[in-house]
């Protein structure tokens, strides 16, 4: 069942799950060093643009049906780093779109990658391709693409639906050296089959924090997991006292469940009678 | 931060709080509150984000038009495939622009006569209620048979011109609606030259009622009329004939990607594509009709590997991206992000050593 208004609970919780987020982005800020384990499909991006700058043939990135939204942003983070690579090599770099609004994004972070690495006058705005917003003929213009390129190494990085594997079955056409990073669990095994580095899931927003090493990703990225631990132990929690409410059934246990729900009526209703009684 | 990255970044925030709020604010805030409604204009400023989308959409035509327009102008390779593009492109955008036009005219069309029906039904109401109006009824009424007149005759030559094929109770009920209508406004003419006062109000009502089934009659008759047209042809040509077929075959490809795809990702080459295999073979063999010859127990067996395991993969997949995400998303509502992007900052990082 979706959920159309937040209770008072899940907002304590958005609250509480966002302060890690700012506390160690400050001490990241800081200068203090996180450790980040190594990812062998992050460490293939450079190995995919030195390949590319080898055999001087050309790179794509597709980020396939991503719209505005947090994973778009993870997206770029690599994009800026693949473009700043791909701009020192003086490497092709060809990004098909799905989506006008990304697109008009792309193009404004590809130009600051040029800019930072000084080769402002070298960056195409042609590199940046919008093929189609309909999800099977962006697919063919991105097969065509990937076949009359013949890309040496090709990126997927986003959101995919079904067309997944038609486009990672492109680039092992080729030959190309693919690397795939998906949100969505259900594209992750056609990735895995089709492309030599696939990351899986939230590895994708960890592919620019370890990419750059940047205060704010890193930090972020420390907290996010600090995030998940809190999360577990809260599911750890729950199905203990799940279990325990099976175990003992003649103790009266507090109804978490109501408690979480509780909307924001309850809560008022609540603060009015204890005013009342003050 | 220069002053455009101040001004982004202040539409961000302010855009992130109303959508916060509009989420964690309840839709109505208690009495002793103020009982404000936060979310009344939801709709408003949602349509007013779908418009922001609709104008971003002709970026990508600018796209399309400089890419493959440079192309052909400097004639580059590859320049008659772009040609065929945009020729495409143009001849979709022509044959869909006239699509909407026509259904736009065809129901202006049948909104005229409901319109005419509205308003001899309100001459009527107003004559009951006996109001003081500067036009008195038997004008207004001379003023609707004028409109009526023309109307009548355009309805006509609609009929007249109905393709062959018109099913017979379209064309049977609009003609009886024109005939209906034609009756009522004959009566009317006859009652206002005998009655300057117009008494037979009735018949007004008669009247709006023909003339609610005529508009319907003359919208189906014009729809047909537009089926069989040299512009709907070519739109379903185009459309129906090349656009979804072509869709269709290359959703149909992953069929056969599916087989390599397959075939290279249950080669066994080390311990955990050999379970990946022992898996996938027992969740195909679960599926298929004559897993009884084989045992009894394999569709269990896949059940429990796609309910058990494989969900628990997935949620932690997805725990693992939501709580990722909406630390990207407070990251880009306070522009945090900004400065991994575009800031002279991430030059001092290790992004290019």
């Amino acid at each position: 069942m979706g959920v159309e208004h937040a209770s008072p609970a899940m907002i304590f919780i958005m609250i509480v799950l966002a302060i890690p987020l700012f506390y160690f982005i400050k001490r990241a800020q800081a200068g203090r060093k996180f450790f980040v384990r190594r990812i062998a499909g992050i460490d293939a991006i450079n190995q995919a643009i030195g390949r590319a700058a080898e055999l001087g043939r050309p790179i794509s990135f597709c980020t396939g049906l991503t719209v505005v939204s947090p994973t778009l942003y993870a997206v770029l983070g690599v994009l800026f780093h693949v473009t700043r690579r791909s701009a020192l090599y003086k490497n092709r770099l060809i990004v098909p779109q799905n989506t006008p609004e990304v697109m008009a994004i792309a193009e404004s972070v590809m130009k600051d990658a040029y800019r930072i690495e000084g080769r402002s006058h070298e960056f195409d705005p042609s590199s940046i391709v919008f093929l189609s917003e309909e999800q099977f003929a962006f697919a063919s213009g991105y097969m065509g693409m990937i076949h009359r390129e013949k890309v040496a190494s090709a990126f997927l990085f986003g959101y995919f639906a079904a067309e997944s594997l038609i486009l990672a079955e492109a680039g092992q056409q080729v030959g190309a050296l693919q690397v795939a990073a998906s949100v969505s669990p259900e594209q992750v095994p056609f990735f895995i089959t089709a492309c030599d580095y696939t990351l899986i899931g939230e590895e994708l927003f960890a592919a620019a924090a370890y990419l750059t090493k940047e205060p704010i990703q890193m930090g972020s990225l420390f907290a996010q997991d600090r995030a998940k631990i809190v999360i577990f132990g809260l599911i750890m929690l729950g199905v203990g006292v799940a279990t325990a409410k099976t175990l003992w059934l003649q103790v009266s246990w507090i109804d978490i469940d109501s408690i979480l729900r509780a909307p924001w009526e309850t809560l008022f209703s609540s603060v009015m009678s204890l005013w009342g009684r003050a | 931060m220069n002053f455009r990255q101040r001004l982004i970044a202040i539409a961000t925030f302010l855009g992130g709080i109303y959508f916060f709020l509009e989420f964690v604010l309840p839709e109505k805030l208690p009495e002793v509150l103020g009982g404000f409604e936060f979310g009344k204009y939801h709709n408003e400023v949602s349509n007013g984000f779908i418009a922001v989308g609709a104008v971003a959409f002709a970026l990508g035509l600018i796209n399309l038009l400089y890419v493959h327009g440079s192309k052909i102008v400097f004639g580059r390779k590859g320049a008659l495939n772009s040609a065929a593009l945009l020729l495409s492109l143009f001849a979709m955008m022509y044959l869909t622009l006239n699509e909407w036009i026509t259904s736009e005219k065809f129901n202006a069309a049948a909104g005229e006569l409901r319109d005419l029906a509205a308003f001899s039904r309100q001459i009527k109401t107003d004559a009951e209620s006996k109001r003081l109006l500067e036009i008195p009824t038997a004008d207004r009424i001379k003023i609707l048979i004028t409109s009526l007149d023309s109307k009548i005759t355009e309805v006509q030559v609609t009929l007249d011109n109905a393709p062959k094929d018109t099913p017979a109770i379209v064309s049977d009920e609009a003609t009886a609606a024109l005939a209906a209508t034609n009756i009522e406004v004959a009566n009317i003419k006859s009652a206002l030259e005998n009655d300057t006062t117009f008494a037979d109000l009735p018949v007004l009502e008669k009247l709006a009622a023909s003339l609610i089934t005529l508009a319907s009659g003359r919208q189906k008759i014009d729809a047909l009329n537009y089926k069989v047209s040299l512009g709907k042809a070519a739109y379903d040509f185009v459309y129906e004939g090349l656009f979804i077929p072509l869709g269709s075959a290359m959703f149909a490809l992953l069929g056969f990607y599916i087989i390599s795809a397959g075939y290279r990702a249950f080669r066994v080459k080390s311990a955990e594509s050999a379970l990946m295999m022992i898996a996938a073979v027992i969740v195909m063999l679960g599926q298929i009709p004559f897993y009884s010859y084989i045992s009894e127990d394999l569709p269990e067996m896949r059940l429990w590997l796609l309910q058990v395991p494989s969900a628990a993969a997935f949620r932690a997949i997805k725990f693992g991206a939501a709580v990722a995400g909406l630390y990207m998303a407070i990251r880009m509502w306070f522009s945090i992000e900004s400065v991994s992007f575009g800031n002279d900052s991430a030059g001092k990082t290790g992004g290019s050593e």
